[in-house]
């Protein structure tokens, strides 16, 4: 199920919601339980043949936890721990990577493994690095007070499971067996509804907008021109950030409701100066996740210049692995890996660049990057990037010059084919791009919200728009052929 | 009350207020057929998407046909209420392939109450390029829409079915068809009737746009054309099939001929009647599309040519008129010699 369909809006949550608190009233084990099942349900939805996988997975990782947890010998801890983070890594390697991985054996050294085409199970990236979390910190003995339901529902809680934030268990443990968050809490409903709409709003109004044309541009990779490659993948830059992040505010107001606060993961990513300011701002739960983890267990910059550059460079491959499985994703990790690199030496050397230049730098970097990470293969990537470049002509919109009039032969124009015309799309483009610069981020309106009356009719205008548009009941385009 | 409460209460009381107006009026005006609403205030309905409007219709509201009428927007004009002896529903929906009459006639035959006999197969001359024909699509993902069970309860709660459903109130209301094309509750289609100016317009463009998309070099025969005709005559043999043209304006059929096609028109027709014994050919010079005013774009006929169609199909295939020839494998040749002859007339 997702927050942006009918049946989660207008059915599973008023259910799930009201059925909590009447439980709590009566017993907090018996609400919570509920809440299990109902994540559960959520989870299964789509296909309840993903279930086994997570319950297995909760199981192996509490019991694990639980043992290591205790005052068992330490070699023994050590382990049981290192089986239970590669019983993660194996369990998410074989669903995610095995075909990715078959595939490229077969191509170097001609061999024929056979491809599996594996059904990903839903957010398994996502609930593989909360249990790691959890099973490292429990070697470190900072879970013992956890029970196997405050654990389950840490990892499958719905608001976060399918696609974050990523959250720690040290951010909610406490907030699933604190009692107070049994009562109904007017202020936290209140502003969860409208973090939810806010979040709704950007996921259907606006990224599902952009994503029609990024769509459609990305699909005619081979004949696009200037103009439409760079409308093209700004559609599909502003299309993932309110997409992301609209999806982010959604769980955060779904949280919200339970009086569960869940982390913050985007801050006006597209405001940041430089690539490190990019990933202080962007998936931020990933990048805390990546840096506890993976970057100051190898060292951090603890061991010299050469091995922080090299810690910088492997904490983002992994972050473009963990993405996905395909060239396209190391590749864009590649890439932010090195700008990291080449942002450390330059902050170091002392040097600073104006902060408009700056700002422009990072964000074209990020934007050509966002390339990789939206093509389905390399040569897509190289199609577009090249017509970006210029190498597939610089047309200009028919209608473009014809707006200004201006005198230039029919060899330099062409017929617009995002899906709308260039006009509105370009309009659309300009005024996200003040929107994702000078607006305040869902985070922060959140963080300065006070229930007025104005805001309250602003917040349900938000959401009946978002949710009348779920059904969209669109016009043949052929109408009369 | 504390502020937290009244915001809440605010914001409960606004979604409750505009959500239950835009579905009660969603229900009345019932935009997309599936609720069986007919009252004065919606007997105008705007075309949105015919596929999803007609299975829509046939799949929540009682039907009970002996023969259907598949074709594309040209056969959406034909008022399935002018045939006589047989109790048709009119299944055109625009832009439809010739490789989805299958699934159509398939779903109906389905949702029929009683035996569908007859099936009634309107063939446009530029639908049989490989352009046109060789996707492979069919009604499928309009079925899977169906079985949802809050497939309905879905549309309602649409702001686009809103918007429709206030053009269809004013539609309604002003009683004059102000889309393109609208229908009535009884599955009958109007079209907007326009000025001699705004159709010399539409149709110059409509020219252009055959020259530029599918005229021309645009065009190859589908070789396969005539395969996916058999395909759909040995998926249902059980029904009897009546095979007739759409007619295209002169203007339009000249550009035809000038572009090229003349040749393909007249393998599109062998293969026609090899197929199906006979067809009811309304395209070629005659009356109804020597006179431009017949239709408002030069390509889509108004309804009052549909009934000729519907009354020429009546009268079988033996009878003499001077709009729509059914022609067969002893007469083609002479029909298509005739056909040359009225043209080189035009030309001169």
């Amino acid at each position: 199920m997702i927050f942006n369909s009918f049946e989660f809006i207008f059915l599973f949550l008023p259910i799930v919601l009201i059925i909590y608190f009447l439980l709590n009233k009566w017993n907090f084990t018996l609400a919570k339980s509920w809440l299990l099942i109902s994540s559960f349900f959520f989870y299964g939805y789509w296909n309840p043949a993903y279930l086994p996988l997570i319950l297995l997975s909760l199981a192996v990782n509490f019991l694990t936890g639980h043992y290591i947890s205790k005052d068992h010998p330490n070699s023994h801890r050590k382990t049981i721990l290192t089986l239970g983070i590669l019983f993660n890594v194996v369990l998410l390697g074989y669903f995610k990577y095995y075909d990715f991985f078959a595939e490229n054996i077969n191509f170097l050294f001609d061999a024929n493994i056979e491809l599996k085409n594996l059904l990903l199970p839903l957010a398994i990236s996502f609930y593989t690095f909360q249990q790691i979390a959890y099973l490292v910190d429990s070697y470190q003995k900072e879970t013992s007070e956890y029970n196997f339901l405050d654990y389950s529902l840490f990892v499958t809680f719905f608001p976060q499971l399918i696609a974050g934030p990523i959250i720690h268990h040290s951010q909610v443990m406490d907030q699933f067996q604190s009692p107070d968050n049994r009562r109904f809490q007017s202020k936290n409903v209140a502003l969860g509804l409208f973090v939810f709409s806010i979040g709704l709003f950007k996921k259907v109004v606006i990224a599902d907008t952009f994503a029609a044309w990024a769509n459609k541009g990305y699909a005619m990779s081979e004949s696009l021109t200037f103009v439409d490659s760079w409308l093209t993948t700004l559609a599909y830059t502003f299309q993932l950030y309110f997409d992301f992040s609209g999806y982010s505010d959604m769980a955060i107001g779904l949280g919200l409701l339970f009086n569960i606060r869940l982390p913050r993961n985007f801050f006006s990513p597209y405001k940041a100066t430089s690539i490190q300011d990019f990933w202080r701002r962007w998936h931020m739960t990933l990048s805390n996740f990546l840096t506890k983890y993976i970057y100051i267990p190898l060292g951090g910059n603890r061991k010299g210049r050469t091995r922080t550059y090299l810690n910088i460079f492997i904490v983002f491959l992994v972050s473009g692995f963990w993405h996905g499985a395909g060239w396209t994703f190391i590749i864009w990790g590649v890439m932010h890996g090195v700008a990291s690199m080449v942002n450390r030496a330059w902050a170091s050397s002392g040097r600073a660049l104006s902060k408009p230049i700056a700002w422009l730098l990072t964000f074209l970097f990020v934007h050509l990057s966002w390339v990789f990470f939206r093509s389905p293969d390399l040569q897509t990537a190289v199609l577009v990037l090249r017509s970006m470049a210029g190498f597939n002509g610089v047309l200009l919109p028919k209608e473009f010059i014809e707006f200004l009039d201006l005198p230039i032969g029919s060899v330099l124009l062409f017929r617009f084919e995002l899906g709308a015309p260039f006009i509105e799309i370009a309009i659309w483009t300009i005024i996200t791009l003040f929107i994702v610069l000078f607006a305040k981020n869902s985070i922060q309106l959140r963080d300065d919200f006070t229930p007025k009356r104005w805001i309250a009719v602003t917040t349900a205008c938000l959401f009946i728009y978002s949710a009348t548009r779920l059904q969209q009941v669109s016009e043949f385009l052929y109408f009369n052929f | 009350m504390n502020q937290s409460r009244q915001f809440i209460l605010i914001f409960f009381t606004i979604v409750c207020l505009v959500l239950t107006t835009i579905v009660s009026f969603n229900y009345v005006m019932d935009p997309l057929w599936t609720f069986n609403q007919k009252h004065k205030f919606n007997d105008y309905q705007s075309v949105i998407d015919e596929r999803q409007q007609k299975t829509g219709r046939m799949f929540f509201q009682p039907f009970s046909y002996d023969t259907i009428l598949l074709g594309s927007s040209r056969s959406t004009y034909i008022n399935q209420n002018k045939f006589t002896n047989m109790n048709v529903y009119n299944f055109s929906v625009n832009n439809l392939s010739i490789r989805e009459y299958d699934t159509f006639l398939a779903f109906a035959k389905r949702q029929s109450d009683q035996p569908i006999k007859r099936v009634i197969i309107g063939l446009d001359f530029f639908k049989s390029s490989v352009q046109e024909s060789e996707r492979p699509v069919s009604l499928v993902n309009y079925e899977k829409k169906l079985d949802d069970p809050l497939y309905r309860v879905k549309t309602v709660f649409s702001i686009d079915s809103f918007r429709y459903s206030i053009k269809n109130l004013r539609m309604s209301l002003a009683n004059k068809v102000l889309t393109e094309r609208a229908y009535n509750h009884d599955n009958v289609a109007f079209a907007r009737y326009i000025s001699d100016e705004e159709r010399n317009a539409n149709t110059a463009e409509k020219i252009e746009r055959f020259k530029e998309e599918f005229y021309g070099s645009n065009y190859v025969y589908n070789p396969r054309y005539k395969e996916y005709l058999t395909i759909f005559t040995d998926r249902h043999p059980d029904v009897d099939t009546i095979v007739y043209t759409t007619p295209i304006s002169m203007a339009l059929f000249q550009t035809l001929v000038e572009e090229g096609q003349l040749d393909d028109y007249e393998q599109w027709l062998h293969d026609v009647v090899d197929v199906f014994g006979g067809v009811y050919n309304f395209m070629y010079p005659n009356e109804i599309t020597n006179d431009l005013t017949n239709y408002f774009d030069g390509h889509h006929f108004y309804p009052e040519v549909g009934d000729k169609i519907a009354e020429r199909i009546n009268e079988g295939p033996n009878a003499q008129s001077s709009f729509g020839i059914y022609i067969t494998k002893e007469n083609i040749d002479s029909h298509l010699a005739e056909i040359h002859k009225k043209i080189e007339m035009m030309k001169r």
